[in-house]
């Protein structure tokens, strides 16, 4: 009887330490595991960095979700991409840089309704967002919908009146409306931004 | 203790297991996206298309491969194959220009244009003008032809009693039909079909009168019609057709008598003026593979008014226009011995840019239309069945060529009184050929 006590002593013991081990190791191995995917990311090995998030991997980790997303859309895996993208939206609803890393591989698919719908989604959240607004305005723009695409360059053009992508996408979208004025207005500063601009130097010579 | 250890050991080992997650997605898959692409390039389309279905059973049902899917399709001539991924592929990216595209050909292929012209929404400003231009240009049809038929030799060989105080005899002897029409699309959702047409028909009335007199005389039949039917395109599915014909009926007097028994005999003079009326249309819902259509008509003939209700069911079994069958089945409420005719059509791809048609209709056409009162069987003789072979040719882009033959058998009528003054008829069969030639232009 005492034997057994003991017996039972011993092996609660033991099944406590592996628990602490095994714990312990995630608490160690989940900045390594982290870095370990950046390192693999930058040699372009894409699936050894998603099995190093792998192996410390867990369902509700918005961080380890994200991560994967960004990891499989590098892998072309669109699929699981956006899985996990949106697995990530679960977890932080409001969580802009996931609905942006969503649109990548929504993108990449071709399924620009749903990048649509992202990107309404973040501006939504977030009015003013400049990549909601830019990315959103290029679509349109893509679309040859001028107006549409006016409406967010328009909106940003005042947030970021320098930003030569901003002033390059808002001249070519008063171009295409046919809105000379504007567009000239908007090649000459994208030019002082870069005084070399190919796209601005074209813009203004269809003007004249 | 033993079970003790075991448990330690089935836990340990769980535990290692469980450290070492087994992840389906890192097990290497087919890269789906640059195979289809790269056989995209290559154009070979029979391995797209079986790639691209496997793709999207393993669930990569994104834009890039249902489109490319359905190109594979499509360059297949597999027409209704395509609009069924291209259809997917749009609701992914609506304004694809190319997707757009190639389904707007994929309807077209498969008679499906009015349907087309839907799609000309979701495209960009250049390539709507592009298709547009085409759809919007006019089609101009002409048919024309003889009739020939063995009335005349057959109602001589009625049996009748010799007894006879009177008897009267129709025959038909020739006849010529001429129709012109023309198709214009106006704006993307309608489109106008309207046409004239002519028919000649030269008949024979002979009357006996025993002992009195005997008289025969030609007279001509001569009928103009009018048809107007606009189509309206409700939604990429259904389209509403509504029709309306209008024909004018002028029968000539044969021959006339001063006699009093004479004119006592021949009743009231047959030579005079119908206008005719047909209102109604027909509602067509379409999908890939089949499209059913049902339609209803009031028809104003010859002073007698009556409906008419059919359904029809077309199926594309090929997903293109190689093969075809259509199956319809009208009732004519009038017609209480025989309300229902019902026709079968089989259509399908015999050489290079030649189709043939052949068809079958069973029942009594008397007063009845056909394709939404496209066709007006203004008859007074009443049919058995019909049978009819068409023959379409391409000649290319813009000019189609047919040569139409149908073979009808009819019932030749004579009637006659005996001693006892009562109106009796007899019957025999006789047998029409109807042979027409006719060319469509579709204006580029």
């Amino acid at each position: 009887m005492e034997r057994s006590i003991k017996m039972k002593i011993i092996v609660s013991l033991f099944l406590l330490l592996m628990l602490n081990t095994a714990s312990a190791q995630n608490k160690v191995s989940l900045p390594k595991a982290f870095a370990e995917s950046y390192a693999y990311e930058q040699k372009y090995e894409y699936l050894k960095a998603i099995e190093s998030i792998k192996k410390v991997y867990k369902t509700d980790s918005y961080e380890m979700n994200l991560r994967l997303g960004w990891l499989y859309y590098q892998a072309k895996n669109y699929k699981e991409s956006l899985n996990y993208y949106n697995k990530a939206i679960m977890i932080l609803p409001l969580s802009i840089e996931a609905k942006l890393g969503y649109a990548f591989p929504a993108y990449a698919m071709g399924n620009k309704e749903l990048v649509i719908k992202k990107y309404k989604e973040i501006l939504a959240i977030d009015p003013n967002n400049y990549y909601g607004n830019y990315r959103l305005g290029s679509l349109y723009f893509e679309r040859q919908d001028y107006q549409e695409a006016n409406r967010h360059f328009d909106k940003l053009i005042n947030l970021y009146p320098f930003d030569y992508d901003v002033m390059i996408m808002s001249a070519w979208t008063y171009f295409r409306l046919n809105k000379l004025r504007e567009a000239k207005v908007l090649f000459n500063k994208a030019l002082l931004n870069r005084p070399d601009d190919v796209s601005a130097s074209e813009g203004l010579s269809l003007i004249k | 203790m033993r079970s003790l250890l075991t448990s330690i050991l089935l836990l340990v080992t769980l535990t290692l297991t469980a450290q070492k997650p087994i992840d389906s997605t890192l097990i290497h898959e087919p890269d789906y996206d640059s195979i289809t692409l790269q056989l995209y390039h290559q154009q070979n389309w029979d391995s797209l298309l079986i790639t691209g279905k496997k793709a999207l059973k393993a669930g990569y049902d994104y834009f890039n491969i249902q489109v490319r899917t359905g190109a594979a399709a499509y360059h297949l001539r597999k027409y209704s194959l395509a609009a069924r991924y291209l259809e997917e592929a749009i609701t992914l990216n609506s304004k694809d220009d190319y997707a757009n595209e190639l389904l707007f050909y994929a309807y077209t292929f498969t008679g499906r244009s009015a349907q087309a012209a839907h799609l000309l929404d979701h495209l960009s400003k250049a390539k709507s003008r592009e298709l547009t231009k085409n759809y919007r240009n006019p089609t101009f049809y002409l048919e024309a032809g003889p009739v020939f038929n063995t009335d005349a030799k057959i109602s001589g060989h009625i049996p009748v009693p010799d007894s006879l105080l009177f008897n009267e005899q129709y025959t038909e002897q020739n006849a010529f039909y001429l129709l012109a029409g023309w198709k214009q699309p106006v704006g993307k959702y309608l489109t106008l079909n309207t046409a004239v047409s002519h028919i000649n028909l030269n008949k024979n009335r002979s009357t006996n009168i025993r002992y009195v007199d005997s008289l025969s005389g030609d007279f001509t039949v001569k009928q103009t019609e009018f048809y107007i039917s606009p189509s309206v395109c409700l939604n990429k599915r259904v389209l509403l057709i509504p029709a309306l014909r209008y024909a004018v009926t002028n029968v000539a007097e044969p021959f006339s008598s001063d006699d009093s028994i004479t004119k006592l005999y021949l009743g009231s003079p047959i030579g005079i003026k119908y206008n005719n009326l047909v209102v109604g249309g027909e509602i067509i819902y379409a999908r890939n593979y089949w499209q059913a259509s049902m339609g209803a008509w009031h028809l104003s003939i010859n002073d007698d008014r009556s409906m008419q209700v059919s359904a029809s069911v077309m199926v594309l079994p090929l997903g293109n226009l190689d093969l075809y069958s259509t199956t319809g089945v009208s009732f004519k409420s009038d017609q209480k011995s025989q309300p229902l005719f019902a026709t079968q059509t089989i259509g399908f791809k015999t050489f290079n840019r030649t189709w043939l048609e052949l068809s079958a209709t069973k029942g009594n056409l008397v007063n009845t239309v056909e394709l939404n009162a496209q066709l007006l069987n203004n008859q007074v003789v009443k049919s058995n069945y019909r049978l009819a072979s068409l023959l379409i040719f391409d000649l290319n882009t813009q000019f189609r060529l047919t040569l139409r033959y149908q073979f009808m058998e009819n019932e030749a009528l004579t009637y006659f009184t005996e001693s006892d003054n009562a109106v009796q008829s007899a019957y025999s069969n006789y047998y029409k050929h109807i042979i027409t030639g006719g060319v469509t232009w579709n204006v580029r």
